[in-house]
């Protein structure tokens, strides 16, 4: 049986017009990605997840507990990138390693400082005066520095470009070989995850739209491009959303190969996480 | 806690500008022939406001909810607070208590060196009651929103003086003749009192500032 390190169950938040309603898995080995607009809930699931907030209602269990239980012992066994929040900015990378070396009986200080280094992280140099994307090479270091079984990472990636984006998600790769751990990632720039994630969850306006392995949703979920007679006369039993085009209509499917043998002459596009996040949002159910 | 504590003691560090300044202006009084007493008042006092300041430091940039995410209870986060507050207190006062003492002599002032002696935990004691009034407020209001309440409080408290006073003429009490019976218990018992009186006002300070941090939410 899979081993499940953190559970959502119909766990709910309010923020006046603001409703938050999820149920999210990451199993043991498994690289889960939540990605939504901004402002779809994604931060407030980890800060509930994280115990920084409480709920009003379902329930969290992370690493078998609820996040108001865990012991430092637990918290040992997690690592966090929050978005928002991180060490002091008036602290060097020197003035860490004691800090880290306190708090985590598994953190390693020499490969600690080899990363910072290869990542051209300056050690005695005020993390306020860090660019944007040494400071989120930084927290990441931080994170896979002791260790934890569970890294819960809320958008590790903004504002990095390229090849600094990359570079991370290689070092997540790297931290996840030995088969024991997982990541809860989130971000809202869907390559990043499409490349790393084992599974997705996509979330809008506080709701879980979607939750699908990524090889499925790359490799079954399709769009649909049809003239209104086409539509007509489609077979819908397979089509989650359509919406209405200039030239007809577009539709998503997660039986794309059904489509593509019955109906040869539809156009059909490879269902990218964008195209199918933008379709199950502003698409119509049938 | 530990862990908190470097970290704190690296974000002192920092502003060790500061606290040389503090020390100069000490050295410079103490040189001047000011008080002793107040001297020592003086640096105990703003060490350990400067020690209460790690606080305003963790709220920077949202700090705080990240140092929630470590292994580190929020009781535990509490306590750090006051440990370190009242040590760096304790540490100040004793640097600047044997530089008074040691200037003192040196210099011949005909200080005197009992009284001194006597009277100087009282500073220390006022210094730990300082940080056990200013560590809930801090932790629930913010360093800024802390200072505007602390000016509101002591008007508050003036008012308070001035009303008690008053009180006491209209119901014809003799205030003397309480400070005589206070005199007469000894400056021993005098001291031990206060010193059972902070430790208990700074237990339930404690206990307030874990149940603020236990609510709140980042």
């Amino acid at each position: 049986m899979e081993e499940t390190l953190l559970e959502l169950m119909g766990f709910q938040k309010h923020y006046g017009d603001f409703h938050l309603n999820c149920s999210l898995k990451v199993q043991k080995g498994c690289i889960t990605g939540l990605i939504g607009q901004n402002g779809a809930g994604k931060t407030t699931i980890f800060k509930s997840i994280l115990g920084l907030i409480a709920g009003d209602g379902g329930k969290i269990r992370i690493l078998g507990k609820d996040p108001a239980k865990l012991t430092a012992k637990d918290r040992e066994k997690t690592g966090v990138v929050l978005a928002d929040s991180g060490f002091s900015g008036y602290l060097t990378v020197s003035d860490l390693v004691p800090v880290m070396k306190s708090l985590y009986r598994d953190f390693d200080a020499d490969d600690f400082r080899q990363k910072c280094s290869d990542f051209h992280i300056p050690e005695n140099k005020k993390i306020k005066e860090f660019s944007t994307g040494m400071k989120a090479k930084l927290k990441l270091l931080i994170a896979m520095s002791h260790q934890a079984k569970l890294l819960i990472l809320d958008e590790p990636t903004a504002g990095l470009d390229v090849m600094a984006r990359e570079g991370l998600l290689d070092l997540m790769r790297e931290y996840m070989e030995d088969g024991e751990r997982s990541i809860l990632i989130s971000s809202h720039i869907s390559s990043d995850l499409e490349n790393l994630c084992d599974d997705l969850y996509m979330i809008h306006e506080g709701q879980i739209l979607l939750h699908e392995d990524t090889d499925v949703l790359l490799g079954e979920y399709g769009v649909l491009k049809l003239t209104e007679p086409e539509f007509k006369r489609l077979d819908k039993q397979y089509i989650l959303r359509c919406k209405k085009e200039d030239y007809g209509y577009s539709c998503l499917t997660d039986q794309k190969r059904f489509y593509m043998e019955n109906y040869p002459a539809a156009a059909m596009e490879k269902g990218s996480i964008d195209q199918v996040i933008t379709m199950m949002i502003r698409g119509d159910r049938l | 806690m530990k862990g908190m504590l470097i970290k704190d003691f690296k974000l002192l560090a920092t502003q060790k500008r500061t606290i040389g300044l503090f020390g100069m202006i000490g050295l410079m009084l103490i040189v001047t022939n000011m008080d002793p007493g107040f001297v020592l008042a003086y640096l105990t006092f703003l060490c350990c406001n400067l020690a209460l300041s790690t606080i305003s430091y963790d709220n920077i940039d949202n700090g705080n909810a990240f140092l929630f995410t470590l292994p580190l209870s929020r009781r535990g986060y509490v306590s750090e607070k006051y440990l370190f507050s009242i040590g760096i207190g304790t540490a100040a006062w004793f640097v600047s208590g044997a530089m008074c003492l040691l200037i003192g002599l040196i210099q011949k002032t005909g200080m005197d060196v009992s009284e001194f002696v006597v009277y100087a935990p009282v500073y220390l004691l006022l210094a730990f009651l300082m940080a056990a009034f200013m560590i809930p407020i801090q932790l629930k209001f913010g360093a800024e929103r802390a200072r505007t309440i602390l000016v509101g409080m002591v008007g508050g408290l003036f008012l308070v003086v001035v009303l008690t006073g008053r009180a006491i003429k209209k119901l014809g009490l003799d205030v003397e003749k309480l400070f005589h019976a206070f005199g007469g218990l000894g400056i021993g018992t005098i001291l031990f009192v206060i010193c059972i009186l902070v430790i208990g006002l700074t237990a339930v300070s404690w206990r307030i500032s874990c149940r603020i941090m236990e609510k709140k939410e980042f």
